[in-house]
């Protein structure tokens, strides 16, 4: 079934949780090769630290014991430092380089557009912060738009 | 119904399998985009409902149709822009918000941004993974690491797949999935995907525009290094939080200094300032802005000139208890033949406003706002027997000039023919910041007054082309600037692919002074006319050995048809004339 998705927020988390769901239900979720970004040396996401861990063999797609590749990784996590800007709606990593990601987990740096008919038939745009889930934000009234 | 994003979310998960065995595309030019499907089966791009092929778009499902949609539109920025790392696109049609007048058509953006990374152009900086791949030009993130949700994905994108699909969204609206641009009354998916996947690739600011801060960890994003505020001087790295909070709302004084955008403004913004200009009274003489109206004559110089009068009208339970809105028939036609009318905003249509003043004989209006805010917005409407030209002014602008209208106050409705519309005095490009801040909309779009008209305006404009590039487009300009690719010269080529990275772009051949009149194109990958004799110049030992080795120059040229034979002799006069080598 098919509905209006609303929830916003806290991708990461949730997509964790599915993960594992999916993961657990030996649902084979990619086919492309796993394997850890040599540039990553460190890697957060919400709840890891205490969370279960699931590895897939790419060839069947089935769940396999860990390798000592994944261990070298998952080591390489737990000595990294790791900030979490809480209510800022990114995850941020420190690598091992010096060098930081930001995942956008509201999706606070997307944009959506929204379309309006106008009386007149023609349509009127409108870009706002976010993915579009969001509670509308107050903005200026619209010139553009044709008035009644 | 809300249904959870865990629901969706294990679709995708699914889906991503399917679309990496099935259905990636990729684009083969300059850069390699991956638009990865993460729709289930049946649905999304997977939507097997038959379609007709339309514009160019060879789909014969809605599914197949929209995917050919992603993948063109994600094409023409992969062959403008250089990264040896593939770009992934996860991407989506959901059914989202929509009502039958209005609907959400899609979002768009980064899922990562990168700071410090290796081959950074810049510290401290916060980059769009795309691009911080491009510059580290290795896959930072890429697809495979368990940990990552997203898959090594770089941008996100969800369209509205119940638009066309779904009685009783957007009544009457559809997609145009061709790839033409030929839409019609219908939304022309392939300019809204270029939209939305620009600042995905870094049209974006990292400062929250209502706050002033920078989003993440107290730094700026690549784009923000290149934003300045031409009231205070400042560009927005060197501002406090409040000047930057204060500037995002700085309408029409908030300028890109990216040298390559400001080169391009010439060959892309025409000359042309819409502006009311009141010469009297002193106390409120000056230049103001304007909004323009979508319908009547365009605004020209000299322009319209003449006083400026009150036009009253009667109230009316419909339009409302106004007696100077000028929804109604003019009450004062006598005052207002010949002159310029002002009525306020609210009541009825612009279009109604303008006939009624039409009717009474004025010879220009304009349409004080009725809530605070600038720079003013555009005016919407249709009606060809409009004749004179209408403007919205803001609120304040309409304050001071009603409260001088017990005397004597005389304006000019035109263009300032000095400045590009859409840049600044300085020739730079100006980025949207009207008071107050819309949120999502506010600097991280080029001021709508531009003209042409810009895809990366906070506006789907029906004119717009499928060009991200000069002459029709500023956004590639914008690209370089935060350092997809070095263009030294500016003439479209990077510069690892240039022959001549720093050609001489003027206008017409100069040889040594003398002007040829010949313009002066490509000849060759990234070479000039000029180029090629200054190559000459460089190689010859004598005067002799310079013009025949321009004559040979000249003649492939007129073979190939760059020139003409006239054309030829007139560069091999001044070639003779010159004193080179």
């Amino acid at each position: 079934m098919k509905c209006n998705q609303t929830a916003g927020s806290h991708w990461l988390a949730t997509a964790t949780a599915i993960s594992l769901l999916a993961l657990t239900a030996g649902t084979s979720v990619a086919t492309e090769t796993p394997k850890t970004s040599p540039a990553v040396a460190a890697s957060e996401s919400a709840g890891s630290a205490n969370s279960m861990r699931a590895y897939i063999d790419p060839a069947t797609g089935l769940l396999r014991q860990p390798t000592e590749e994944d261990r070298a990784a998952e080591a390489r996590v737990s000595a990294a430092a790791v900030s979490t800007l809480k209510g800022s709606g990114f995850t941020i990593t420190k690598l091992a380089d010096g060098s930081q990601r930001a995942l956008d987990t509201e999706g606070v740096l997307m944009e959506s557009v929204t379309a309006t008919r106008n009386p007149d038939g023609s349509i009127a745009y409108v870009f706002v912060a976010g993915d579009g889930t969001q509670e509308p934000q107050a903005a200026a009234p619209a010139a553009k738009m044709e008035e009644k | 119904m809300r249904s959870s994003i865990i629901g969706k979310a294990v679709i995708g998960l699914v889906a991503v399998g399917v679309a990496f065995t099935a259905l990636p595309m990729q684009a083969s030019a300059n850069s390699t985009i991956i638009i990865v499907n993460v729709d289930g089966p049946g649905e999304g791009f997977n939507d097997p409902t038959p379609r007709t092929p339309v514009g160019g778009n060879t789909g014969t499902t809605i599914g197949q149709q929209r995917l050919n949609a992603f993948q063109s539109a994600a094409n023409v920025w992969g062959a403008a822009l250089d990264s040896s790392v593939p770009i992934r696109i996860r991407a989506a049609f959901n059914p989202l918000t929509c009502t039958t007048t209005s609907a959400t058509l899609g979002s768009a953006g980064p899922l990562y941004v990168w700071n410090n990374f290796p081959g950074a152009g810049f510290p401290n900086t916060w980059y769009h993974e795309a691009l911080a791949n491009k510059q580290a030009q290795v896959d930072l993130n890429p697809p495979g690491d368990p940990a990552d949700f997203f898959n090594g994905a770089d941008i996100n994108a969800q369209f509205n797949s119940s638009i066309g699909t779904v009685p009783g969204c957007f009544t009457g609206g559809d997609w145009y999935y061709g790839l033409d641009g030929v839409h019609g009354t219908k939304i022309d998916l392939f300019t809204v995907l270029l939209h939305e996947f620009g600042h995905g690739l870094g049209f974006s600011s990292l400062v929250n525009s209502g706050t002033g801060d920078y989003r993440i960890s107290g730094l700026p994003g690549a784009f923000d290094l290149f934003v300045r505020d031409n009231t205070i001087n400042k560009n927005w790295t060197a501002m406090t939080t409040a000047e930057r909070l204060a500037s995002a709302k700085n309408g029409r004084n908030v300028a890109w200094t990216g040298v390559n955008v400001s080169a391009a403004v010439p060959s892309v913004l025409s000359l042309g300032v819409p502006l009311l200009r009141i010469t009297a009274p002193l106390a409120i003489a000056g230049i103001y802005p304007v909004g323009t109206a979508a319908y009547g004559p365009a605004l020209n110089s000299p322009g319209v000139s003449g006083n400026v009068v009150l036009a009253t009208d009667t109230a009316d339970a419909i339009t409302g208890a106004s007696t100077t809105n000028g929804c109604e028939a003019i009450t004062n036609p006598a005052a207002v033949l010949g002159k310029i009318a002002i009525v306020d905003r609210g009541g009825c249509s612009f279009v109604v406003k303008t006939a009624r003043a039409q009717a009474a004989g004025a010879i220009g209006l304009l349409v004080a706002n009725n809530v605070a805010g600038s720079p003013p917005g555009g005016l919407a409407g249709a009606n060809p027997a409009i004749t004179i030209p209408t403007v919205l002014i803001t609120l304040a602008a309409g304050n001071a000039i009603k409260g001088q209208l017990a005397g004597v106050v005389t304006a000019t409705l035109g263009v300032d023919l000095t400045i590009r519309a859409g840049a600044d005095g300085s020739g730079r490009a100006l980025l949207n910041t009207p008071d107050p801040v819309v949120p999502g909309s506010s600097v991280s779009h080029w001021d709508p007054v531009a003209f042409r008209n810009q895809l990366m305006e906070p506006a789907i404009n029906a004119d717009l082309t499928h060009s991200v590039m000069a002459p029709q487009d500023l956004t590639l300009a914008q690209m370089r600037d935060v350092g997809w690719f070095p263009d030294a010269d500016v003439d479209g080529l990077r510069d690892s692919s240039d022959a001549c990275p720093t050609s001489t772009l003027g206008a017409t051949v100069i040889i040594e002074g003398c002007n040829t009149g010949v313009p002066n194109k490509f000849a060759s990958a990234g070479c000039t006319i000029t180029d090629a004799i200054t190559a000459c110049a460089a190689s010859s030992a004598d005067h002799a050995i310079f013009t025949g080795c321009v004559l040979n120059a000249t003649t492939r040229m007129k073979n190939t048809g760059l020139i003409t034979g006239l054309q030829q002799i007139n560069i091999s006069r001044c070639a003779i004339a010159s004193k080179l080598p």
